[in-house]
């Protein structure tokens, strides 16, 4: 069978989800691009005897390298040559759309255009001649409505009649002022003189604007330097002749051929007399309703991902934990070492994943909505100002709120932080805010030790969780990421009715690849737990015989200072495994009157430090696994653990020190 | 007051100006995006309103919603219409 390969890329916001999933269908591709974190998604649809592969590239506003995601969208374009690029076009907003397509042209690529969401632009008064646009760009045009499946079929078929060789690509040239234009041609003869393979117009162009990442590209030929030096030339006399920078006269060029195409296509109705995306903007961002409706949409954000989602939880705890009742109960007496795998190992294992997979699921869902809504991009609107100060991005709000309910999710809701920076110092403080597992600790300890203080310092907690976060995101951005502002360009685009296929697709493709990826990160740390807590058999599970509790006394001495024995190091090693267990691992080690004992065994201060010290000690096996496949990089997973141990055990000392002065 | 040139980030919400140039100084990465974002000279830009916190700022250009930070926004000159 003959095949195909399609490139479906287009601006943020026109339906590009929902169009690749009506021409794949629900069966897809998930991987990252190489290198980054940045989903890949692929798939196929066999039509009229050709077998078309369809690859997402990720939403673009042209094909500079600005955001990590163009530079994707463009590589992949450039290097891996699709053979024909689907350019969906938001038919309402012509203009700024076919900023992109020109660029595509001007590229040499066999670009076909979606001319999508033609019945929103309809009821906006706006109606577009597709026939004269597919004239005047010399590429066919294809009217389409993705969220109703329409045009979909129309699609394939221009692409399968291109591959037959019936369609007419016409080259495209965009005329620029007589001064660029020398120079674009004198440079794109030089470039096609070093490779006639490389789109040598387009590449001039790029010289020309001093694109930093195409230069590089340049310089890796022989005499790529001088071609660079030579581009600049050109670029500085251009710009002492017309006052400004050639990137400028070439973007007006550019949108002055768009002003003249959109002239001839658009005809402009009645425009409708109330704009209800501008409506709902008046409210949500209103000065002074704008707040409490931000906290009550993640408020029920919240409710949502946590409340809604925890009979799901309860249900897969006691299943697996029946099980593991059961599989002792069966197996205990013939064969105690397999019993205590399964149980203990295999299931406990599974189950400390599985518990997370309702949360998650639900999560997505919320998030997808509100991204797909357009809500998302004003709560980065609103917030902007505040995470900026703290060294973050508008973006990040999200994740900070729902880190206190778990960090699994909250880390993967950073993906919809563009700027890879941005994102990234935001996974990395997220463990400092107190998930609802370190919540039963704090409890315990406070209610132990403090008395009719307790909530007060339950809540200190907090506050110091996301005191701390913001000091190191401040520290971070001036240690790593020093000077690197990602500007908050951003579209606010119009409020719309999602589609459910496309969230439901979107949300089963990120959950399930959760469980595939962290999975068995979490699952073979399990499994080393449970032996460690296993050996040697002879004595009792996570007892103080066991090789798990003679770890703990081998770390006795590190805790010392603080204060702490061997039974509570063993209790956080329990801790990495999920926090909640520590409670477990305390009765396990010092009988049912734990609370007795602890009372006994620490000063308030020291039991004070002991909560800072599970706040921000490291993070549970499950975030370490989301940090781990989110950032990509072992450095940084590594380097979140060592900061946190530090800072955590500083802390602690810290906060004990001072109680030694007072007590 | 016809014909004030003013920054961009000093509209005050409702009016509209013109561009009609670029601060020197601007930064590659802010220009590029906001050139293929389509402001570009001639270009004429609402300003809709601040964010709560009064930073961003939400502009209307070419059909659709914008959001830039003032400290972008003030890169970029216009003439009050």
């Amino acid at each position: 069978m003959r095949k195909v390969r399609v490139a479906v890329i287009g601006n943020p916001n026109v339906g590009k989800s929902t169009l690749f999933n009506a021409l794949t269908g629900a069966k897809q591709y998930i991987g990252n691009w190489p290198g980054v974190t940045v989903e890949k998604k692929e798939g196929e649809r066999i039509w009229r005897g050709i077998k078309i592969r369809f690859v997402d590239l990720p939403g673009s506003y042209g094909l500079g390298a600005a955001s990590i995601d163009e530079k994707i969208a463009r590589d992949y374009i450039l290097l891996e040559k699709p053979d024909y690029v689907i350019d969906i076009i938001d038919a309402s907003n012509l203009e700024r759309n076919l900023y992109l397509t020109l660029d595509l042209l001007e590229m040499g690529v066999k670009v076909i255009i979606s001319l999508n969401m033609i019945d929103i632009a309809a009821s906006k008064g706006i109606r577009i001649n597709h026939e004269k646009l597919s004239e005047l760009l010399g590429v066919p045009v294809v009217p389409t409505i993705a969220i109703r499946e329409k045009g979909i079929d129309k699609l394939c078929d221009v692409v399968v009649n291109a591959v037959n060789g019936d369609v007419i690509f016409k080259p495209f040239k965009i005329k620029y002022p007589k001064e660029v234009e020398e120079a674009i041609q004198e440079l794109s003869s030089i470039i096609a003189d070093i490779d006639s393979k490389l789109p040598s117009r387009w590449i001039a162009l790029k010289l020309l604007t001093g694109d930093e990442d195409i230069k590089r590209k340049i310089s890796e030929y022989k005499d790529g330097a001088l071609i660079i030096a030579r581009a600049e030339e050109l670029a500085e006399k251009i710009r002492s002749i017309y006052g400004e920078d050639v990137e400028i006269v070439i973007a007006e060029a550019r949108y002055q051929l768009i002003g003249k195409i959109v002239e001839k296509v658009i005809s402009v109705g009645a425009k409708p007399e109330i704009d209800v995306s501008d409506l709902i903007d008046r409210v949500v961002t209103h000065r002074i309703l704008g707040l409490p409706i931000f906290i009550s949409i993640l408020w029920a954000m919240f409710l949502f991902t946590f409340n809604v989602a925890q009979p799901l939880v309860d249900l897969i705890d006691i299943a697996f934990s029946q099980a593991a009742e059961y599989v002792h109960a069966t197996l205990d007496s013939s064969n105690p070492m397999l019993a205590s795998l399964i149980a203990d190992g295999i299931l406990t294992g599974f189950g400390s994943i599985l518990v997370f997979v309702p949360n998650i699921f639900f999560l997505f869902l919320a998030m997808a909505f509100l991204e797909d809504v357009g809500y998302m991009a004003r709560a980065a609107f609103n917030m902007d100002r505040v995470m900026k100060k703290m060294g973050l991005h508008g973006k990040s709000v999200i994740p900070l709120i729902l880190g206190m309910g778990c960090n699994v999710p909250a880390i993967m809701s950073t993906r919809t932080i563009e700027s890879e920076e941005d994102r990234l110092v935001t996974i990395l403080i997220n463990p400092l805010i107190p998930c609802s597992a370190r919540l039963p600790i704090f409890i315990m300890l406070a209610a132990i030790f403090f008395g009719r203080y307790a909530s007060v310092a339950v809540l200190s907690m907090y506050l110091l969780g996301f005191l701390l976060a913001i000091m190191i995101a401040l520290m971070l951005r001036k240690l790593f990421f020093r000077g690197k502002v990602f500007p908050f360009v951003m579209e606010l685009p119009p409020y719309r009715m999602p589609s459910w296929k496309t969230i439901s697709i979107h949300v089963w493709n990120r959950g399930s690849k959760f469980l595939k990826k962290a999975g068995w990160i979490i699952f073979s740390v399990s499994i080393v737990l449970w032996f460690l807590a296993y050996m040697p058999p002879e004595a009792e599970f996570g007892g103080s015989e066991s090789w798990l509790a003679q770890l703990g006394k081998l770390f006795e001495p590190v805790f010392l200072p603080l204060g702490y024995n061997w039974q509570i190091a063993v209790a956080l090693i329990f801790g990495f495994l999920a926090k909640e267990i520590m409670i477990d691992a305390f009765a396990i080690l010092m009988g049912d009157n734990y609370e007795t004992v602890l009372a006994g065994m620490l000063t308030p201060f020291q039991a004070y430090a002991l909560m800072a010290f599970v706040l921000v000690y490291v993070p549970c096996m499950a975030t370490l696994a989301v940090i781990k496949t989110e950032t990509g990089s072992w450095k940084w997973t590594i380097f979140t653990v060592t900061y946190e141990l530090i800072l955590a055990y500083v802390l602690a000392f810290f906060i004990t020190f001072i109680g030694s002065l007072i007590w | 007051m016809g014909n004030e040139i003013v920054r961009l980030s000093e509209l005050d919400k409702g009016e509209v100006g013109e561009i009609i140039g670029y601060e020197k100084d601007i930064p590659s990465s802010i220009r590029s995006k906001i050139l293929s974002m389509g402001l570009t000279r001639g270009v004429r830009v609402e300003m809709i309103r601040p964010a709560i916190f009064g930073d961003p700022l939400e502009f209307r250009v070419r059909g659709f919603n914008l959001s830039l930070r003032r400290s972008e926004a003030q890169y970029v000159l216009v003439k009050k219409v």
